[in-house]
């Protein structure tokens, strides 16, 4: 029961959140100065666009808009469209699209009518000369993004968990010394640094692995080698935090009376450590497992462009380039989204796992 | 597997090291040499970040006259042979293919003098050498005048603009945690909204939405940073509130303000220092990780992670050159990183004596 | 006096205070009820020992009376001055004449403040004096209080013992030259042997400045020594006030009974029937029993005391008492008692 009412508790805060978030990107970005017409419209600067001509699959009604131009100067003349103007050059935008695009109206009803699409999967079409609807470019840019995270993620508990083990079996001893020193040093390396480094050893001087993606397609064994860079980038600074934490948390479950029970039973040491060590002293490091998806998903983005992966880290900065906003913020909420939902089910699965919190 | 003896040697699982204890308790006390080595190799930075306008240093912006020297000849159509002869490594200097070169026509002599001791090295991607403290990067640019300007932008985006969100988080939590109620639920609202969101990506929506400058980055930095700060000061705050000697300012007959300021705030500033160490050496890591993304100070403003940037452009051919930022932001996030975590200790310490 | 409950109330007080009733939100619409209707009062260079067990709301009505926070209702009235009815800045200029005394002296000293600037700081705020008649006020209250001015100004709280601290609270308090000093539990958390000294410390202090105190605590024994009038707290309500002999000598109500029999001091007693010591628990202040609220837990309750809340009533010589068989007779009535 308890259980039940925190998992609804916890959605609604997920959805709270997820709309919270995707609102405060829709306003930022439509706080950005300059209109988007006027990029969509880039190619026709300082040209009129003629009544009757089709702009987005509409046909520009002068009609029905009595279209004028601003020239550069300001001052105005009748028989074409009405333009945004930069500095000395005007580029042509038209209230028709605007009007299309809904952007005529009031930013809360836009976002309203933005998430009632997005949440159908339909996150409009990219602010370019050649429309192209959001969706489609983010799904096929998710695999590779996923792929990466996922390994990098299952890498660092299979670095972390027996060395952290060994600390704390080490307690003070050399090994132990020599473990916390590293992970210090991990921590502070920035990922991308770290892959620099990894970068000149393996690819500069040994030439050992290649440093640009190759796709599944291209085979697995392939794919999985390129990834190895960046994999091991991303997860050894998450690593040593995990290593860390469960060091002090199996320290603390080493000195209670039932590890004493199991040793005066007789039980092999890794027994002990394993079986009876393991699990009450891992739920630090499951929490903060999972709530370094967020820091995960930032040194995935640089990963990605790093190593030339065209998943989603190389999208948001390609559409940050070509200033492509319906794209970027697609990608916002997206990961918004996912590092909240993250958070939530560490929740849960705490709140189910650790019996002290179920029965408090 | 080996089985537990306990007569054969003491029993690692049940070592219970009291003589371990009190020597960490001893070092605590003790900040030790290497916290004074990270605190040497911060106010170097420092040092270099405020005094660089007025330090002899290279151009930042302008390539190594020698690394042009070639092209410069060209230029006046008289040294063409100076370069040929550079290029084609006939010649082991420049100053040697102009030498040869004079031998049959006179270069402009304000080319020699902008480029008095030109050797090998004097060109793009160069090794570090008595003219070149750290060599050049791929455009033939002084790499240690750049770190040295780089650190401007490093302390500006960590130093300051986290020092803006600290300042900013900590009332928001000192008001959040003094007035609770209302105005506690609607702030921690903003915050937790603010939370939910990767730190990174955040950084990165600011940046692209707004534009790319130094400004933006700092201010995305500072957004970034502050829910962080209010989450903490806000907590701490809740705890001090109970204490007695709050009760005791208001008996007193002092206003909020001065309860928030003169007695809760000493309180809060510890874990809040502690915390903004370790938050300006993330926010230095994220100014590289915006750089790499294209999004932090445009060019030609050098900044550490421009310069990785740059550098690993060229990473297969001179891997130097990116070695050389990448090396500086890594000892200077490692300093904060043991600095604020040797404060930390230090203040536990202290609370732990109350 | 005729109102009912205020019998005992007398006049020329300098503070008094009138059906004070004090309720916390407990959450779900319900309430805790930590005070009700209560009503005492202190004459000038009084010392009123207020006690009772832990969560009765001793300390409670000592910060209602501070508005600390304020009562939900009733009055408190200081040399005729309505407290509860005082603007937000009017209540702050009446708070020099008021002063408190915690109970975990390290808890009210701000661990960050050196001794010198937390004691000054009350005359720092109401901006009393010049910087060097402060250093002088300090000083005088800090040797008044037993400390060397010289080494205690530049330390900090955490070098100092709990003793010691409760006596720069004390320094603290007197630096405003209040009126009144409300004591909660200030010697509760210190040893024994500091507990007495703090106790004669509150006493010259009395003396010297000539303040009107009311002393908190749950001790009878420390209450008995230092106050000139004791009164009993229950569960939010008041048992019985009066002098402390008549009050130790002759308790009237059954719970103050039980209190003093569960003093493990082999003092005997004389006036009072062989009381057992208190059983059964404390009832929650959330739902409190109907009636006399000590009914649940007392070994004379009958019916009368589920249906009807017991008046204060004389029992002689200014000795009140809240309950329907008191265990001392009213001077001219016999006894109703019959146990």
């Amino acid at each position: 029961m308890r259980v039940a009412r925190k998992v609804l508790l916890s959605l609604l805060r997920l959805a709270g959140a997820v709309v919270a978030v995707s609102f405060l990107t829709f306003l930022l970005a439509h706080k950005i100065p300059g209109d988007p017409t006027a990029i969509i419209l880039q190619d026709k600067v300082n040209t009129m666009v003629p009544c009757g001509s089709v702009l987005l699959g509409e046909t520009v009604d002068c009609g029905a808009l009595a279209p004028k131009v601003v020239h550069p100067r300001g001052t105005e003349a009748p028989g074409a469209v009405t333009s945004v103007c930069h500095a000395d050059r005007c580029v042509i935008a038209s209230d028709a699209l605007r009007h299309q695009m809904g952007l005529d109206q009031p930013v809360l009803t836009q976002y309203v009518h933005w998430a009632g699409k997005a949440i159908h999967g339909d996150f409009g079409t990219t602010y370019d000369t050649q429309p192209q609807p959001v969706w489609p470019q983010i799904a096929q840019a998710l695999p590779p993004t996923l792929e990466l995270m996922i390994i990098a993620m299952v890498l660092s508990l299979i670095i972390s968990i027996p060395l952290g083990i060994y600390a704390a079996y080490r307690e003070h001893r050399l090994g132990d010394r020599i473990l916390t020193t590293a992970s210090f040093l991990f921590v502070a390396l920035p990922n991308f640094v770290l892959a620099i480094f990894l970068i000149i050893i393996f690819v500069t001087w040994m030439g050992a692995v290649q440093s640009v993606y190759v796709p599944w397609s291209n085979g697995v064994g392939k794919n999985l080698s390129t990834l190895a860079i960046p994999a091991v980038a991303l997860s050894l600074g998450m690593a040593s935090v995990y290593q860390r934490l469960l060091r002090t948390d199996m320290i603390a479950t080493l000195q209670e009376d039932f590890i004493l029970m199991a040793r005066a039973k007789g039980l092999p040491t890794w027994r002990i450590l394993t079986r009876h060590a393991l699990r009450p002293s891992s739920f630090s490091l499951l929490t903060v497992f999972g709530i370094n998806v967020g820091t995960l998903i930032g040194g995935t983005v640089i990963m990605e462009v790093m190593f030339s992966i065209s998943g989603i880290g190389k999208l948001i900065t390609k559409s940050i380039y070509v200033r492509n906003y319906p794209t970027i913020q697609a990608i916002v909420v997206l990961i918004a989204a996912v590092y909240v939902a993250a958070n939530v089910l560490t929740d849960i699965f705490y709140s189910v796992l650790d019996p002290r919190i179920r029965h408090a | 597997m080996p089985e537990i003896s306990a007569q054969t040697e003491p029993d690692p699982i049940a070592t219970d090291s009291p003589d371990a204890d009190t020597e960490t308790v001893a070092k605590r006390k003790r900040m030790g040499v290497t916290f004074w080595i990270a605190i040497g190799w911060v106010a170097l930075v420092v040092f270099g970040a405020i005094f660089q306008p007025i330090l002899p240093l290279q151009s930042t912006t302008k390539p190594d006259p020698c690394s042009t020297y070639a092209a410069t000849m060209a230029n006046y159509g008289i040294s063409g042979t100076a370069a040929q002869l550079y290029n084609n490594s006939q010649a082991d200097s420049p100053r040697q293919a102009q030498q040869m070169a004079d031998a049959g026509t006179k270069p402009p002599a304000d080319s020699i003098s902008a480029c008095p001791n030109p050797t090998l090295n004097s060109k793009t991607n160069a090794f570090p050498s008595a003219q070149h403290w750290l060599g050049t990067d791929s455009a033939g640019r002084d790499t240690f005048a750049r770190i040295v300007a780089g650190a401007k932008v490093a302390l500006l985006v960590g130093l300051v603009a986290v020092g803006v969100g600290m300042i900013l988080g900590t009332l928001i939590g000192l008001i959040a945690g003094y007035f609770r109620g209302a105005v506690e639920g609607i702030m921690m609202t903003f915050v937790d909204v603010a939370l939910a969101f990767p730190a990174l990506i955040l950084a990165i929506a600011i940046v692209a939405f707004r534009g790319q400058s130094l400004f933006n980055v700092c201010l995305a930095i500072a957004i970034v940073a502050t829910p962080g700060f209010a989450r903490l000061s806000r907590s701490s705050t809740l705890t001090f509130s109970e204490r007695e000697f709050v009760m005791a300012a208001r008996v007193m007959g002092a206003s909020h303000r001065r309860i928030i300021f003169r007695e809760i705030l000493p309180n809060v500033a510890l874990p809040v220092v502690a915390f903004y160490l370790l938050a300006v050496a993330i926010a230095i890591v994220a100014e590289g990780g915006l750089a790499f993304l294209g999004l932090s100070v445009p060019p030609p403003t050098p900044s550490w992670g421009t310069m990785i940037q740059d550098g690993y452009n060229v990473i297969n051919d001179s891997p130097f050159v990116v070695m050389v930022p990448s090396m500086v932001m890594f000892v200077t996030v490692l300093a904060f990183n043991y600095i604020g975590d040797r404060f930390r200790e230090r203040f536990d310490v202290k609370e732990a004596a109350l | 006096m005729s109102e009912p409950g205020t019998a005992h109330l007398r006049d020329d007080t300098l503070l008094s205070v009138e059906h004070l009733v004090v309720e916390f939100p407990a959450g779900r619409g319900r309430k805790v009820h930590a005070v009700s209707d209560l009503s005492i009062d202190i004459r000038k260079g009084e010392t009123l020992g207020l006690v009772g067990e832990s969560g009765c709301g001793k300390s409670t009505t000592g910060r209602a009376i501070m508005q600390l926070p304020s009562p939900t209702s009733g009055s408190v009235s200081y040399d005729g001055t309505e407290v509860t009815k005082l603007s937000r800045a009017d209540l702050r200029r009446l708070r020099p004449k008021m002063q408190m005394i915690f109970q975990d002296p390290i808890s009210s000293l701000n661990p960050r403040r050196k001794v010198g600037d937390i004691v000054a700081e009350p005359l720092q705020i109401w901006g009393i004096g010049t910087p060097e008649e402060r250093v002088a006020k300090v000083r005088e209250v800090l040797d008044a209080c037993g400390l060397d001015p010289d080494v205690a100004m530049g330390k900090y709280p955490h070098e100092f013992s709990g003793g010691q601290c409760q006596r720069i609270c004390v320094a603290r308090a007197l630096v405003l030259d209040p009126a009144v000093i409300i004591c909660d539990e200030p010697v509760s958390a210190l040893d024994v042997s500091v507990q007495a000294q703090i106790l004669n410390l509150l006493e010259e202090m009395k003396e010297r400045y000539g303040l009107t105190l009311v002393f908190i605590a749950h001790d009878l024994a420390v209450v008995k020594n230092v106050s000139d009038r004791v009164a009993v707290m229950y569960l939010g309500k008041l048992c019985e006030t009066g002098t402390p002999d008549d009050v130790y000598g002759s308790p009237a109500h059954p719970y103050t009974a039980a209190l003093l029999a569960s003093i493990p001091k082999p003092e005997v007693r004389s006036g009072s029937e062989e009381s057992a010591p208190l059983s059964g628990e404390l009832p929650s202040p959330i739902d409190p029993p109907s009636g006399c609220r000590f009914r649940t837990r007392c070994p004379y309750a009958q019916d009368i005391c589920a249906q009807v809340e017991p008046e204060v009533r004389d029992v002689g010589n200014g000795h009140f008492v809240a309950c329907h068989f008191p265990l001392v007779r009213r001077p001219n009535e016999p006894a109703t008692a019959t146990f």
